[in-house]
């Protein structure tokens, strides 16, 4: 939709706006834009310094230790991370069996027990304080505290959503972080009677603000139309992963791929053949791959991943009430894929509300403190395991050397799914708010917003996050500063010249 | 029941120095399992801290956050900490200071004194082994730390037995 603005042509006569870094974002990332004379957009892009090294830093070493290695790559969702690894080391044990009915519904209940805390943190916390005071709020109290002093059972809700996911994870896996509940070939310790009673006493509170918080996610989005529908617009296809019967399974199953349409482009893809499926682009200005559907194209193929694609490309959710929001969320489509980068919070929180049903009926079923949790099998030597990520699909692609160490590696993580799209709805809003304006606080916001929608987080727990300033710099074509706008750590602005 | 001291180590184990504050965390583990202090002392660990860690802090009298840091000069330094609000601009973590502000403002609790032991360190890649000046900064941490964990027990177990009396 907005392709003309990835590459502008005569770019020594356009003024350069840079903004760096993009708040509330993990990672580093920094957005440009460059300006013409009349201060029209003619180039926006976001560029996303991705830290290729996973790969290395996993080669060589032995496939048993890869699950809980890899769960050193990210401190946002590290329990992604172990189980999409689990899933591609048990080719390693078992090669095609399938491991048992408890190791799969611990594995499951681990998962979405990850994926509700993940949404919880982004929708309170990042999210709702755009979304509750607008945008144009003041930037004093458009922020969490504001979200606190304002709604504090909205806060509370926050933080108890968070725990109890965490609370599965430290039960399932023996520690908070860097647990080992999920090994190659199935799960190393059953859930006890007691702790599956500690977990389901607060089960249905936990399902009930789910619930409150998708009628709210819902009512922000329908409350200020067609803005929030246009807001960093695009149109792309939609990725996931869906059971047999087409209903959204954040664990397992068969890739889908729903066009902008809504026909299906791909149906019951083998996840562990995602290369025939997927192809990813290097483009010589950003060091993230820009991947698409290689039978399709780079512009037909373009796809999304995530709760939006989750929610988009489900026939059915399995549980009640996560199928009536999705329903509801249909209708809103028309018969089409939602396609609104503002509409990822609402598909978020059904995705969220998903889970916590989900996890209610995994504690409720008797094979969740099931004693048989490893399978034996014919081991392979190369093996892929695919998972829905509280941001979208994650694959990682393992080939074993003849000592059963890793010597291949390929992990495609959900933020490289989506780099396409956040770079599109950031053109989008550039086109729509900058274009001859003067940069101010609330432009800006816009544009970080429109990358928060995305939620992408790039895997880096360093010492380096939120201590630096983000900085835009008007510059004119002979290169100079023309102005420059300053948002320190503390969130206090400087402009210059004052 | 939690313990009256709480010692939070925090950091990626897979990034150099940033492993500092689960190292310290992993050492004082084992001294509170070989000293019998387990009612007295718990130890705990993260990536990096969110929210919901609130909810450790309650209840504690005395919580000990260990941190690497960059461009320190000393090998450690030993800073009180105070809640403050959340940084209006932050990411998915969460400050040592938010988190006393979320307990005292979301949760409700009271605050305990809270310290940051803040441990030098140079090297933050991923795969980085420990840098010579995290080594050291390692070493005479959990020295200062120590002795710091003596005298606050003493304090807790004198004030528990005038208690009694």
């Amino acid at each position: 939709m907005y392709e003309h603005l990835e590459t502008a042509e005569k770019t020594q006569d356009l003024s350069r706006v840079v903004i760096e870094p993009v708040s509330r974002v993990e990672g580093h990332g920094k957005v440009t834009l460059l300006l013409d004379a009349d201060r029209r957009v003619r180039q926006a892009r976001l560029h996303i310094v991705e830290f290729r090294g996973f790969e290395r830093f996993i080669q060589g070493r032995p496939f048993r230790e890869i699950p809980t290695l890899v769960q050193r790559l990210c401190g946002i969702c590290p329990v992604s991370h172990l189980l999409a690894a689990s899933k591609a080391c048990d080719h390693f044990v078992i090669g095609k069996a399938k491991i048992t009915p408890s190791a799969e519904k611990l594995r499951r209940l681990l998962h979405y027990g990850q994926v509700l805390q993940s949404n919880a943190l982004h929708f309170f916390h990042l999210a709702s304080p755009d979304l509750l005071f607008g945008f144009d709020d003041d930037a004093a109290h458009r922020n969490v505290v504001g979200v606190i002093n304002d709604h504090p059972e909205l806060g509370l809700r926050g933080i108890r959503m968070r725990k109890y996911g965490q609370e599965i994870i430290r039960i399932l896996t023996g520690k908070r972080v860097h647990g080992t509940g999920s090994i190659p070939g199935g799960f190393l310790t059953p859930l006890s009677t007691g702790n599956r009673e500690l977990l389901l006493r607060d089960i249905d509170g936990i399902i009930e603000w789910c619930q409150a918080s998708t009628a709210l996610a819902r009512d922000i989005f329908l409350s200020n139309q067609p803005a929030h529908t246009l807001f960093g617009q695009t149109e792309s296809a939609f990725m996931s992963l869906v059971d047999a019967n087409g209903a959204a399974d954040l664990y397992d199953g068969v890739l889908r791929v729903t066009g902008a349409d809504g026909r299906i482009m791909v149906d019951g893809h083998q996840p562990s053949h995602y290369h025939d499926l997927i192809r990813e682009e290097v483009k010589p200005w950003s060091y993230m791959k820009f991947p698409y559907l290689s039978s399709f194209g780079r512009q037909a193929g373009y796809y999304r991943v995530g709760p939006l694609a989750r929610v988009n490309n489900s026939v059915c959710m399995p549980t009640p009430r996560a199928e009536e929001a999705r329903r509801e969320f249909a209708a809103f489509g028309e018969g089409k894929p939602v396609q609104a980068t503002l509409a990822q919070h609402w598909a978020r929180m059904i995705d969220t509300l998903l889970c916590a049903e989900v996890i209610r009926e995994l504690l409720l079923d008797p094979d969740i403190v099931g004693t048989d949790l490893m399978t034996s099998g014919d081991p392979l030597r190369e093996g892929v395991g695919v998972i829905e990520a509280p941001r979208g699909t994650l694959i990682h692609h393992y080939r074993l050397d003849d000592d059963d160490n890793i010597q291949f590696a390929n992990l495609i993580v959900s933020t490289t799914h989506n780099n396409r799209g956040m770079n599109d709805s950031v053109r989008a809003v550039a086109a729509e708010y900058f274009d001859g304006r003067e940069i101010t606080e609330g432009l800006l916001n816009r544009i970080e917003v429109a990358i928060r929608a995305y939620d992408p987080c790039l895997s880096c727990a360093t010492h380096a996050l939120g201590q630096m300033p983000l900085v835009i710099e008007a510059i004119s074509p002979e290169g100079q500063i023309q102005s420059q706008l300053i948002r320190h750590a503390d969130g206090l602005m400087e402009r210059s010249p004052a | 029941m939690s313990a009256p001291i709480l010692i939070f180590g925090y950091g990626n184990p897979a990034r150099g120095d940033d492993a500092l504050g689960p190292l310290l965390a992993e050492r004082a583990q084992r001294w509170v399992e070989e000293q019998g202090r387990e009612t007295q002392v718990d130890v705990l660990t993260d990536f990096q801290l969110s929210p919901e860690h609130a909810y450790d802090l309650a209840g504690r009298q005395w919580v000990i956050f260990v941190d690497a840091a960059r461009g320190q000069d000393a090998p450690y330094r030993w800073i009180n900490l105070r809640p403050e609000e959340p940084c209006a601009w932050t990411t998915h973590a969460s400050s040592p200071e938010a988190l006393l502000w979320y307990c005292q403002t979301v949760l409700t609790q009271p605050v305990p004194p809270t310290c940051m032991l803040s441990l030098a360190g140079e090297a933050f890649e991923l795969s980085a082994p420990l840098s010579p000046r995290g080594t050291t900064a390692l070493a005479t941490g959990w020295m200062a730390l120590r002795s710091r964990l003596y005298s606050h027990i003493n304090n807790i177990t004198q004030e528990t037995e005038a208690t009694l009396q």
